[in-house]
């Protein structure tokens, strides 16, 4: 693997955060062996790209404008200088010199290596406050677009979010790239949620052109904090998530919802780590597959229940659906308990549409197709009723209808 | 309007009906009892078409045709309905959105236009006050999270919209309490007319105080054993299907 990272090093600027990337060399470019990348070809993901002999040397730009229905930031992916972007309606959203590596490293406790790498190159970050009290009354989209050339083999966006105690904010977050073949993305996205704040994110992972993403979420909450994550993927490309919520106060709620949709030689690999480390704090956890001829999808959810989190309650469910000839899952609930007073279940389930379904509306004088597509739609629809800005779900439900249609039509 | 001729299912190589002989004409409705497992339920089954049971003899004409040939939303666009005994949840699907494109096609067929949103609203709303359900029932996941008798009110509601030429009730009066036991017999009174014909399968002759049947038809080891009026329907009652299983052991 140290033939990776040399080709990496190579390819990328001088690193803004030299102590995280020694940590990074020291924990390694992650392959088969790492246990928790068995499935997902990481080292792939290089191979795949064009040799790159030049280092990278992008300027990158922010732009705030204002819109109907949504706040907008948008983010041409490369080096961009510190500055506030927006301040007003409680929000106050800058371009900061990146932290120190000893904050990623406080989240990074299980020793992953993107994080780091993130770190080492991203010298700066969207940096997003969310003013006490405050309820923002637009939910705030931000995009990061990768363009332009030399970039190097990876981009990484890098965001910071911290929403003050008893403030609300809904965040829609996507990536985009017009590059043929792209770079690959590693973000890492960051929210510390004072107490009582409310923050949903809504992520659509939907690439126009093939694109490898390997993203990260680190979330912290206080004590009555809820957090809700909508996680849309529709890979065109290889997908790696990693969701990471630490339940640090009693009475937090943290919500994971995700829907992935592989097919055609497409990976998507959603790893999730809830942790309860204080009392009377709920987690449900629920994400959905379907998956399409030669598509692969990989769910590996862990729950910890910390001594003295007493009174957890984790739900934690992954349902898939398999179309085809060839669909794979590869499905790991894993609970770690280690209070006594706690109610959590787990479960997977994989398998093709019900026949009673079908012939429920069959019997209704719906074609065998239609009614397979109609419960196809139902079982992702679970999903994306779950986002609560209107508009945007319509259009997610548009986007998720379109993409099942292309893979029922390959199929 | 059916006529059922001499026939034979079975389930994974298992005999259920053995030969069953049924004729019903236009308005009329055939009640159809007897004791548990004996094969009621499959013969409301085969004549949907559930693919899990497999004919081994015997024919079913419908209005002419040959049913038994027909795939299950064939059956349905022809007229036939069947109010399930176990009505299935679909989660993520609203009973609204499923049944407009049933409700057109079946229209389809039988050369209507198509409804707008309007014009389906309107029916929904003249056909849900057959059934007294609540039209935010209608906007949820099909019968998800519905208690017993709203999923069977749900499948009434569903015959009224698509407005069938033979309805069949699977036990759809079981374990339903006597309210919801009148709306359902209710929905069903409202629904007779001259085209219409019923079978109406069931367990408990109380259904039959509030629907009144032409026809009561014993079925016993797959196949029917007693016809008669309504009369027979309070015998069962009284006496019980002991009487019927003696006669038969004596006749065999």
């Amino acid at each position: 693997m140290s033939e990776i990272l040399d080709k990496i090093l190579l390819a990328q600027k001088e690193p803004s955060n030299q102590p995280s990337l020694d940590k990074a060399l020291a924990i390694g470019y992650p392959g088969k062996k790492t246990e928790d990348w068995k499935f997902f070809p990481a080292e792939l993901l290089i191979k795949d790209q064009n040799e790159l002999s030049e280092k990278a040397k992008t300027s990158g730009k922010v732009e705030f404008s204002e819109q109907d229905d949504f706040f907008h930031i948008m983010i041409h992916v490369g080096d961009i200088p510190s500055g506030i972007v927006y301040q007003g309606e409680g929000l106050d959203i800058s371009i900061a010199e990146s932290e120190s590596s000893e904050a990623i490293l406080n989240q990074n406790q299980r020793g992953e290596f993107f994080p780091y790498l993130n770190s080492a190159f991203s010298n700066s970050e969207l940096r997003i406050q969310v003013e006490k009290g405050s309820n923002i009354p637009k939910p705030l989209r931000i995009t990061w677009n990768c363009s332009g050339q030399d970039h190097g083999y990876f981009v990484f966006p890098k965001t910071d979010v911290n929403c003050k105690e008893s403030s609300d904010l809904k965040i829609i977050e996507e990536y985009s790239s017009n590059i043929i073949p792209s770079p690959i993305f590693n973000t890492y996205f960051r929210a510390e949620l004072g107490k009582n704040a409310r923050l949903e994110l809504n992520q659509v992972q939907d690439f126009e052109n093939r694109t490898d993403f390997v993203g990260y979420h680190h979330i912290n909450q206080e004590r009555d904090s809820s957090f809700t994550s909508n996680l849309i993927s529709l890979p065109n490309g290889r997908i790696r998530n990693n969701h990471q919520i630490s339940l640090n106060g009693p009475g937090a709620e943290s919500y994971l919802n995700g829907l992935f949709i592989p097919s055609d030689g497409n990976i998507i690999d959603n790893h999730t780590i809830v942790d309860h480390v204080a009392d009377h704090c709920t987690s449900d956890e629920n994400y959905k597959g379907i998956i399409f001829d030669k598509g692969n999808g990989i769910f590996n959810g862990k729950i910890f229940v910390r001594e003295g989190a007493q009174k957890t309650m984790a739900f934690q469910s992954n349902k898939n659906i398999l179309f085809g000839n060839n669909p794979t899952i590869h499905t790991k609930p894993q609970l770690e308990i280690w209070a006594d007073d706690v109610k959590c279940t787990h479960g997977a389930t994989t398998g093709r549409l019900d026949p009673q379904q079908l012939f429920y509306l069959r019997s209704r004088g719906i074609d065998p197709d239609e009614a397979e597509r109609m419960l196809t739609r139902g079982f992702a629809n679970e999903i994306i009723e779950r986002i609560s800005i209107e508009g945007f779900r319509e259009k997610v439900e548009k986007k998720v209808l379109e993409h099942l249609k292309e893979a029922y039509d390959r199929n | 309007m059916i006529e059922i001729n001499e026939l034979k299912a079975s389930v994974e190589g298992k005999e259920i009906l053995r030969g069953i002989s049924l004729d019903v004409k236009p308005g009329e409705v055939h009640a159809i009892m007897g004791p548990n497992g004996s094969g009621k339920s499959t013969l409301a089954s085969v004549l949907a078409g559930r693919e899990d049971y497999d004919v081994d003899g015997g024919s079913v004409h419908f209005l002419g045709n040959d049913l038994l040939d027909m795939a299950p939303e064939d059956r349905a666009r022809e007229g036939i309905f069947l109010a399930f005994q176990y009505p299935v949840e679909i989660p993520g699907l609203s009973t609204t959105n499923f049944l407009k494109s049933a409700v057109n096609k079946v229209r389809e067929h039988r050369g209507l236009p198509k409804l707008d949103a309007v014009k389906f609203l309107k029916l929904l709303k003249e056909k849900i006050k057959l059934v007294e359900i609540d039209q935010d029932l209608l906007s949820r996941s099909v019968n998800e999270g519905f208690s017993g008798g709203e999923k069977k009110r749900n499948e009434v509601f569903q015959m009224a919209m698509l407005d069938p030429k033979l309805a069949i009730l699977d036990e759809t009066d079981s374990g339903l309490d006597i309210d919801a036991l009148k709306i359902v017999a209710n929905g069903v009174n409202s629904l007779r007319s001259p085209e219409r014909s019923f079978i109406i399968v069931t367990h408990y002759q109380r259904l039959l105080d509030f629907i009144q049947p032409d026809y009561v038809h014993v079925l016993y080891n797959g196949r029917i054993v007693k016809s008669g009026t309504k009369e027979l329907a309070l015998e069962l009652e009284e006496r019980g299907y002991d009487w019927i299983k003696e006669e038969q052991k004596e006749t065999a």
